[in-house]
């Protein structure tokens, strides 16, 4: 069989070419080829992994920051005001529904009679 | 990989929702402590007790009214979609939870008394509850001032 096809294409040419050199060449090509192609999935990999890193770090920050600077103009308020003005500022700051909120919530708050008359702030 | 980047997103934001929601509650408490220390004039000592009780205080009092919150966003949602007259079962159900809402509010206060009683003065104890009303009535007030402006 093998004698055979050696000597059907015996008188015939090649009918293709490879650059010189390239099967000496074809192992360092496929492996920088692969190379490439892992880097460039790791690439990918890492644009995932910051896509979600990334807005979770900024909402961290946000609320971190937001936490401060909360506690920082509490803080800011309780040194200049009295303990009246600044309840009465918290009250005035809340939007309608959440007085509202406040509102229902205390008027579950069952009231401790006393005898004393009840102070007037 | 969408739906999941999604959930992943929504995951990452509700911390900041819980963060909002405790901040909320932390200035409420901040400004109640702060009407508190300068109505019973809390010496240092007092205060360095009485602060972190109170907070501990009011976060107990907030969970206990928590069903309570609960319902009524429920039954906003069912306003929305049955309409504003309640049926027999929700006007019950209402009550009920107001009762238990109440009694275990009371049940809160109640365990709370000694201890508020070991680092306040008699006088300062009473203008504590006192003052507990005081804070109910001006929230009242200043609801019925935006309602009637």
């Amino acid at each position: 069989m093998d004698r055979k096809f050696q000597a059907e294409h015996a008188d015939r040419k090649m009918s293709f070419r490879v650059p010189e050199g390239f099967f000496e060449e074809l192992p360092r090509l496929t492996t920088e080829r692969l190379n490439i192609e892992i880097r460039r999935r790791h690439r990918r990999m890492w644009t995932g992994i910051a896509a979600v890193a990334v807005p979770f770090a900024a909402c961290l920050v946000l609320a971190v920051v937001f936490r401060f600077s909360d506690h920082r103009n509490t803080e800011y308020a309780d040194c200049r005001l009295d303990g009246t003005e600044v309840f009465d500022r918290y009250l005035q700051e809340l939007s309608d529904e959440e007085l509202t909120n406040l509102a229902a919530d205390a008027s579950l708050d069952p009231n401790v009679l006393l005898i004393r008359d009840e102070i007037c702030l | 990989m969408k739906t999941i980047g999604t959930l992943v997103l929504f995951g990452l934001l509700f911390p900041l929702f819980a963060v909002g929601q405790n901040n909320r509650q932390s200035r409420l408490i901040e400004a109640k402590a702060a009407l508190m220390q300068s109505e019973l004039q809390l010496t240092a000592d007092q205060t360095q007790a009485f602060l972190p009780l109170y907070t501990s205080y009011e976060k107990a009092i907030a969970a206990s009214s928590a069903p309570m919150r609960s319902l009524r966003n429920k039954m906003k949602a069912d306003t929305v979609s049955y309409g504003a007259v309640p049926t027999r079962q929700q006007a019950l159900l209402q009550i009920r939870t107001g009762f238990a809402v109440s009694q275990s509010i009371l049940d809160v206060k109640k365990s709370y008394l000694d201890r508020f009683a070991q680092i306040l003065d008699p006088d300062q104890l009473l203008k504590f509850y006192q003052t507990e009303n005081a804070i109910r009535n001006k929230i009242n007030r200043e609801l019925r001032r935006r309602n009637n402006p």
